[in-house]
């Protein structure tokens, strides 16, 4: 995996519509989590803080 | 200093495979790592709103002492951590908090943190000595199990050989865990382990998460006939290696947790949470061949939902719905993707089972009446998403992948698109 790791921005557009890039946080542990001042952390920290609801979406399907 | 986070990269390979629904163990791999990253990025913003909200101080030092609790229980070996951090309802537990309204609501929905770093430390290894309060005198150990303790607090001590729990003033009901999570002693009820895989069955109510657009919410009251749901799981892997091993593999590699729901009568009878994928919430399927069709299903949309949070498929807003085959309200863009990719799983599965060798002729006839269905529904579609201009790049390249599969799977003599389900009840398709 860190092979394919490339330097993070705020500024991508990550994986949802509209929100910032998720960092590669491989390797981070809790205690470094907490100190951790990242921009591109910050930003998804805060994207999920504006809409912790988006995260309740689910898929309901009938097969 | 820590070093600053990378990206993640995806590469075209591994989107078309992901999209093709049979990936490599590197993509996997890729998918596992977001997963990770999601859910430190959903902790991060927990400390965060615990540190804005005007708490109560005794809130305020229980989560600062369950926090630490976790710091120490992941110390040893965070790699082993990740088991538990990764868990599906521990995700659903941050959503739960980072959702609860006000002070009072973040408060009792922090409960849960401590149980987690216990688990943890199960996992790791680590030495701990706490007190943790119990809610209604349950001490619940996300993943692992449940404690009836009878007591308002637990005595927690745990280290390389497993852990101890006592409830304060009610020593005879002290229960010694191993490492792995399995214990005996009054009051103590692992989660069962869904045979042949690391999941479980997480039929104990601590796996559940409210639904907001279910009207029904789940429900564990009466509790799961637990034999006849590891039953079916059994029957329905079982069906699943002999038609299609690598499909079976898969479900038994990645599944986590099957957590039962109460029938939601027309509603949906299966779910999954973006919050806590590997998940598969359901009802009891009838039948082992219904049970093989929801795992495939729903474990299509948590490979989605995670992949989703690493490239953005499209850029639609949800504000316009579509029709689609296989549900009569309209759906979102997004509700179309995924439901596109689940049926298309699908469509693949029923493929193996109708071409695999050996298989009886009326049990081939009905398995490619499900696969024409299926493709069917997967074939209507597709135009939706392939015309939308809302695909990015990447969508674009992940749907037109998902229709050269669908094509590479075949139509087979006279498309018999008459919804035949002539399969036997108990999943046998020979």
């Amino acid at each position: 995996m860190l092979e394919q790791r490339v330097p993070g921005s705020a500024e991508q557009t990550g994986g949802i519509p509209g929100s910032p890039v998720l960092p590669d946080l491989t390797g981070v542990d809790l205690r470094t989590l907490q100190g951790l001042d990242d921009e591109a952390l910050t930003a998804a920290v805060e994207d999920v803080l504006r809409c912790p609801g988006s995260f309740t979406d689910s898929w309901g399907d009938s097969p | 200093m820590a070093a600053a986070p990378g990206a993640f990269h995806v590469p075209p390979a591994t989107l078309v495979r992901i999209a093709a629904t049979r990936q490599r163990p590197h993509d996997i791999g890729l998918l596992h790592a977001a997963l990770h990253s999601r859910r430190l990025v959903l902790f991060k913003a927990l400390l965060a709103r615990v540190g804005r909200e005007d708490l109560p101080a005794p809130a305020r030092a229980a989560f600062d002492r369950d926090w630490r609790l976790l710091e120490r229980a992941e110390s040893p070996t965070p790699a082993a951590a990740r088991r538990l951090l990764d868990y599906p309802a521990v995700g659903g537990w941050i959503v739960d908090a980072l959702n609860a309204p006000g002070p009072d609501g973040l408060t009792a929905a922090l409960h849960p943190l401590g149980g987690i770093a216990v688990g943890t430390a199960l996992r790791t290894g680590a030495r701990l000595r706490t007190v943790l309060p119990t809610v209604d005198g349950r001490l619940v150990l996300p993943g692992i199990g449940v404690q009836d303790a009878r007591a308002s607090h637990v005595r927690i001590r745990t280290g390389p050989h497993g852990a101890l729990l006592t409830p304060v003033g009610h020593l005879g009901r002290s229960v010694p865990l191993r490492p792995d999570g399995r214990g005996a002693g009054a009051g103590w009820t692992s989660l069962a382990v869904l045979p042949g895989s690391a999941g479980r069955l997480d039929d104990l109510g601590t796996g559940h998460i409210a639904f907001p657009d279910v009207s029904r919410a789940p429900d564990v009251q009466p509790r799961p006939d637990r034999a006849a749901w590891l039953g079916r799981w059994r029957a329905a892997v079982s069906l699943l290696q002999a038609a299609d091993p690598w499909r079976a593999a898969e479900i038994t590699g990645l599944v986590r947790s099957v957590v039962p729901m109460a029938p939601a009568g027309e509603g949906a009878s299966s779910r999954t949470l973006r919050a806590a994928p590997w998940a598969v919430h359901t009802a009891l399927p009838d039948s082992a061949r219904r049970f093989a069709e929801v795992l495939v299903h729903e474990l299509a949309h948590s490979k989605l939902a995670v992949l989703t949070d690493l490239v953005a498929l499209h850029h639609a807003d949800g504000s316009a719905v579509h029709h689609v085959a296989w549900r009569e309200d309209p759906r979102p863009f997004d509700g179309v993707l995924q439901g596109t990719y689940a049926h298309l799983a699908l469509a693949d599965l029923w493929s193996r089972v109708a071409e695999r060798p050996g298989a009886a002729p009326a049990a081939r006839r009905a398995a490619r009446a499900r696969r024409e269905e299926y493709r069917a529904q997967v074939a209507d579609a597709l135009p939706i998403l392939l015309n939308s201009h809302q695909l990015t790049e990447h969508g674009e390249r992940f749907t037109v992948s998902m229709r050269q599969h669908l094509t590479s799977l075949g139509g087979g003599p006279g498309s018999p698109y008459a919804l035949s389900d002539s399969l036997s009840g108990d999943g046998d398709v020979r």
